[in-house]
Order: structure tokens, then sequence, then C-alpha cells
């Protein structure tokens, strides 16, 4: 029996039975990979799976004219309808395709403000490349762009948060 | 994260919100001791963009939104872009089509540019 393996919020999980699979909160979206496949394959894509993601509901990726490299959460009509554009946009070789990663904006903003002001800046460039990449199709620069983020975040606030005592003497001389 | 150190993180992060929040209400940043002082501002002797934002909370939690805009007016502009970038990122999963949107380079680009371009006026203004 084939063995499955997906990536579910981000984790890696499996292996699981195509019965066990279906169980599962499986999407057209979720990226699948089994045993003699090459690369990461979204659900919508593997023959069987897509067969049954069907029989249950209805699958469609309906054309996304502004923001053409980003999944979306299917709504209606049937896979067979599904636009050649996005078929080959979705299909990177060899990169595990998912959702964009996290830019970590809203925690730069903040570590910007409340912080220390320097080194929030970097934290919000690797932020704006995140996108950037990911909308290039670039998933592999996006994944090391928002790692960047959230390095520069991490660090903007635990300067911040050791130099604290130091501040807070600061206000009483 | 699973789903339960995930709540875990948000009840904390909220009543760790609340407290500093009551303690922005009840003492004044600007004659009470204690408050932390801007690094930047020691050391280069400049106003750093966010600076003011301890005096602009404590006067906006007691509605005065004109000393809050006196104190800091990039803050008080910020404060429904950040809730909207939270919204955002608590429901990147769900509403990956919003998330992309809201965080699309255009949107970081021209926030770091209103933040760099506040820091400097506000020194030379």
């Amino acid at each position: 029996m084939t063995e499955y393996w997906a990536i579910i919020n981000e984790n890696q999980e499996g292996p699981f039975s195509l019965d066990e699979l279906m169980s599962l909160d499986i999407t057209a979206d979720t990226p699948v990979w089994c045993a003699g496949m090459e690369a990461w394959a979204w659900a919508a894509d593997i023959p069987e799976i897509a067969e049954r993601l069907t029989s249950t509901g209805t699958v469609e990726i309906p054309p996304i004219p502004d923001t053409p490299f980003i999944p979306e959460i299917p709504v209606s009509g049937t896979l067979q309808e599904e636009p050649a554009k996005v078929e080959t946009a979705r299909n990177t070789p060899g990169i595990p395709a998912g959702k964009c990663p996290p830019t970590y904006l809203v925690w730069a903003i903040l570590c910007t403000i409340f912080c220390c002001m320097p080194l929030g800046i970097p934290a919000i460039i690797y932020a704006s490349q995140v996108t950037s990449c990911y909308r290039n199709g670039d998933y592999d620069g996006a994944h090391e762009r928002s790692e960047k983020a959230a390095l520069w975040v991490i660090i903007s606030f635990v300067v911040g948060l050791t130099t604290l005592p130091l501040q807070i003497a600061f206000s009483l001389l | 994260m699973t789903s339960a150190s995930r709540r875990y993180t948000v009840v904390a992060a909220i009543l760790l919100a609340i407290t500093v929040l009551c303690i922005y209400f009840y003492f004044n940043p600007e004659s009470g001791r204690l408050f932390p002082r801007c690094p930047f501002l020691i050391l280069t002797g400049f106003q750093c963009p966010g600076c003011g934002s301890q005096r602009a909370i404590h006067s906006l939690l007691h509605g005065d939104i004109a000393s809050a805009w006196h104190f800091n007016a990039v803050m008080l502009l910020f404060i429904p872009i950040v809730a909207i970038l939270l919204i955002a990122e608590i429901k990147r999963e769900k509403w990956a089509r919003f998330y992309a949107s809201v965080n699309s380079r255009y949107v970081i680009w021209g926030i770091a540019a209103i933040l760099l371009l506040w820091g400097v006026l506000r020194n030379i203004c």
C-alpha cells in the first residue's frame, strides 16, 4: 500500500494510508508526497487524491489575475477545469510549494517603535523581500528572507530587553 | 506550534498587554521615574521614530488624543495598521490572500518610508 506524506500547518506529517490522508483536513492546496514522486505536489494534482476530493466536494482553483503565485482556497466547479496557467505556476519542481512564509512585519514594526529603532529596519527590509520572492515563485528565497526577518526581530527584541535595566537606570539620573 | 501551546501563548500575550496598559494608565511616564529611556536618544541625541510612544499611550488611555498626537503622531497612525497586520498574522493560514495583500512589498516599503521619514522630519522640524 502506498504511503503518503503531507504538509499540514507547515509541518511534514506521515506516513498515512490513502484513507487516513483523506480523513485529515486535506484541501486541493495541501502539498502531498508519496514514494515514486520526484517532488511534492498539490493534493489536486495527484489523481487518486483529486478523485476523492472531487467526489466529496467540488474543487477548482479560480484564476487569480493580479496575484498569480498565491494558492487559492478551492471554491466551486471541477478540478478538470483548472486553468493551465495556474497549473504550471504551481508545479515548481523539487520545491515543496506552500503558503507564503511569514513576513513578521507586525513584529518588525513593533520592534522599530518600541525596542531599538535601527535594528528593526533590517527586519522590515527582509519582510518586503519575503513577499517579492514568493510572488516570483522563489519559495526557497522567500523562506530564507522570512528566517532573516525573524532573526532581526529577535535581535532587536533581545537587545531592547537586555538594555531595559540600563534604559530604566537612565531615567533615574 | 500545537493548538494548545498556541492558545497559551495567546493568553500570555493578552495578559502581558493588559498589565502593560494598566501600568501606562495608572502611572505617567512624563513625571514618574522608572520608565525606560530611549537608548537611541541617549546615544545620538536624536529622537527615534518611537520616541514619545510611552507618553502617547498614557495620553491615549486617558482619552487625550490631541496630546497623544503631539507626543508621537506616527504611533497614533500606526495603531490601526498594526491591528490589521496582527489580524492578518493570526489568520495567515486561513486568509492567505488577505495576508499576501497586506504584506505586499508596496505596503512594506510604504511603512518603512513613513517610519524613516518620520525619524528624520521630527528632528529637523
